[in-house]
């Protein structure tokens, strides 16, 4: 229950917020971006900048809104550099151990994953975002206030993002059979 | 009646619908087929984006802990636009291949062919010298939060500057600072 000398405020809510939504934003940068070096990075940089940015301000509603409005501008700011300046290279995530998952289901889901990756993908930017941020848990205000779209237009995102992704989903199905 | 459309549907299906609206689009779909059939589409659709979402997890949620950003942040200090980053990217050829056509250049500007030394005058191009600070490698931060032992955790912050080993930067400038106090010789 220390105080943040600087701010004045308690460091422990910045611990609750951290502990509560750092599984989020990691998630949702993840299946975003699609590499765990740069979901970590940036989850780190979301959360340092709800530490200098936010924690002194009274009226946060929505911390989770919030920090996926920032970390979903983080992304993007991400990739417009490394299109300018591409010095990094990925290398391939380690595959994560599944003890007890038969081989060819494993296999099964691998394959579903890959197509799921690439059929998101194909989606322009603001369709992946709705979509990873309606799959993540956000109700349609929130999703309005992360992406400053009015909440009436939601719906009618969403629906589209789906149907999109479906259709991308179902024809590299088809394709890789 | 008119039909809903696509959107109230889908909000319709996430519950995300005020109850009057709700109630109207119920009703509707009781009595439309046809809106039946395109709320099963959305249904479809929705159901599939769920489960090929879900296999994209990332698994375990790492301990984040401080750690250097990737090179992919790195960007050189004297080259904040995309047309200098171009300029500075990494070249398909040796190192000595341009630096040797520079050279070349550069002794055809100093000593022009048919002269038989070097023209007069200050300010030549070899006398220019740009500030060290543009052969800055690039500046990284080391980012994260380090987890105290009582379970908080702490913001960490700490910029670092590379340098090209070797290269022109020279001695740090002297601590020069206004003197105070009276002078020892007087």
């Amino acid at each position: 229950m220390g105080l943040n000398p600087v701010k004045g405020i308690r460091a422990v809510d910045f611990d609750a917020t951290f502990r509560a939504h750092r599984g989020v934003v990691y998630r949702y940068l993840f299946r975003l971006s699609g590499s765990r070096t740069v979901a970590e990075d940036l989850t780190q940089e979301c959360f340092l900048r709800f530490w200098e940015g936010v924690l002194g301000r009274r009226s946060l509603r929505n911390p989770r809104a919030w920090l996926l409005r920032v970390a979903t501008n983080l992304h993007r700011d991400r990739i417009r550099r490394t299109r300018a300046w591409p010095r990094e290279v990925l290398l391939p995530a380690p595959e994560p151990e599944s003890p007890g998952v038969a081989p060819d289901q494993a296999l099964l889901e691998k394959e579903r994953a890959r197509l799921a990756r690439s059929a998101l993908s194909s989606l322009r930017e603001r369709d992946r975002v709705i979509l990873l941020l309606r799959f993540t848990g956000l109700s349609y205000s929130e999703i309005a206030e992360a992406t400053g779209l009015r909440r009436s237009s939601v719906g009618r995102l969403l629906e589209r993002a789906a149907r999109r992704f479906a259709e991308a989903y179902r024809s590299r199905e088809e394709a890789s059979r | 009646m008119k039909h809903p459309r696509k959107g109230v549907l889908r909000a319709y299906h996430d519950g995300e619908l005020p109850d009057p609206a709700r109630r109207r689009t119920s009703a509707h779909l009781a009595e439309c087929r046809k809106c039946r059939r395109c709320l099963e589409g959305i249904v479809r659709d929705a159901r599939l984006c769920t489960s090929a979402l879900g296999s994209l997890g990332p698994g375990a949620l790492p301990e984040l802990a401080p750690r250097q950003r990737s090179p992919g942040t790195l960007r050189p200090t004297g080259a904040p636009f995309g047309w200098m980053a171009w300029l500075l990217r990494p070249l398909p050829v040796p190192a000595p291949v341009p630096l040797a056509v520079i050279a070349i250049l550069l002794g055809t500007l100093i000593f022009p062919f048919g002269r038989t030394g070097p023209p007069g005058g200050r300010g030549t191009a070899a006398g220019r010298i740009t500030s060290p600070a543009r052969f800055r490698v690039g500046s990284t931060e080391r980012v994260g939060f380090l987890k105290l032992p009582e379970g908080r955790y702490r913001p960490v912050r700490e910029p670092e500057v590379f340098e090209v080993p070797g290269g022109i930067a020279g001695p740090p400038a002297p601590d020069i600072r206004p003197r105070t106090g009276r002078r020892s010789d007087e």
